[in-house]
């Protein structure tokens, strides 16, 4: 079955296609959640709980962007709801003096990292840190989507990704890599 | 727009290309709450919308009982408290000059239209009709 075939059948609330839904992006959706919760038994709950809304908001997809774009943001708010139902998002900082230069990351690190080792990094990481690095690295949110989703500021939304980028630069040195000059 | 680094564009593509496989009871427990979904509709009706039907009859109907039901001490109660805040105003159409005229001959400014235990008594002038 085709994407578009996909959609149809669970708008028809086909278990089959459900189930290929699931089994098609459950690996990608699972891993993204678990870049938000540290715990893999959280992660899977995010994904079952992502799971369900999808299929039960399935008729509000408009098919005009992505479907694996639309699981995601699914997926991304479901991990946050989890974060914020845990209170784990309370705790957020602002710096007053802030230099970008000197908490820049040698790129040529992270190519040479396994998955378990970017996991690693990420759980080491502060939730706070980890949410806004995450929610600007890897999914590309601006830091004003970032503040309206996590109910902070802008400023504190920049802190907290160059506090983040400081502590993988701190990790990364630890592993043996040299941080590029500031 | 957001600006990447070189580092941050790593991670990123880095980060977007992990997978991981989900456990075979993650599969079951959605399962689980998608039957759950279809189960409990009825003609695309779910309990919770007969039930707050329910609700929303029998607060109409016991509204609609104590607005009617004089003698509901509910009903009354506001009724008295209408009344204290409304001023009291005389009918415009009592007029005192044809309440006489339609007295019988005799009992007009005769003393025995009025009772023998009131005649003592003096009218303040303000309630007067003919000061």
């Amino acid at each position: 079955m085709n994407e578009q075939d996909l959609i149809t059948g669970c708008k028809a609330n086909d278990r089959r296609a459900q189930r290929e839904v699931y089994d098609r992006y459950s690996p990608l959706m699972l891993a993204v959640a678990r870049r938000y919760t540290a715990r893999d038994a959280d992660a899977e709950d995010v994904i079952v709980a992502a799971f369900y809304k999808v299929f039960e908001k399935i008729d509000t997809f408009t098919e005009m962007g992505s479907f694996e774009g639309w699981i995601r943001r699914i997926v991304v708010n479901e991990a946050l709801m989890l974060l914020r139902k845990k209170h784990a998002l309370r705790q957020a900082s602002e710096l007053s003096e802030v230099n970008p230069a000197s908490y820049s990351v040698p790129a040529e690190a992270v190519q040479r990292l396994a998955e378990a080792d970017i996991m690693s990094l990420l759980d080491q990481m502060p939730v706070g840190y980890r949410t806004v690095f995450n929610l600007y690295v890897v999914e590309g949110y601006k830091h004003r989507e970032i503040a309206e989703l996590l109910d902070i500021s802008i400023n504190t939304s920049k802190s907290q990704l160059i506090l983040a980028k400081k502590r993988l630069r701190e990790q990364l040195e630890k592993l043996g890599y040299r941080a590029a000059d500031g | 727009m957001a600006t990447f680094d070189p580092f941050e564009s790593e991670f990123r593509r880095r980060a977007t290309g992990l997978r991981r496989t989900p456990s075979a009871q993650a599969w079951n427990r959605l399962e689980h709450r998608l039957d759950q979904r279809g189960g409990l509709r009825i003609f695309g009706i779910r309990p919770w919308m007969v039930a707050a039907l329910l609700l929303l009859v029998a607060g109409a109907s016991i509204v609609t009982s104590v607005a009617t039901d004089r003698n509901n001490p509910l009903a009354q109660r506001s009724q008295f408290i209408e009344e204290l805040n409304t001023p009291y105003v005389p009918e415009e159409s009592f007029n005192p000059a044809d309440y006489r005229n339609e007295l019988p001959d005799g009992q007009v400014d005769s003393p025995s239209a009025t009772p023998l235990e009131y005649r003592d008594i003096v009218v303040s002038a303000k309630y007067r009709i003919n000061s």
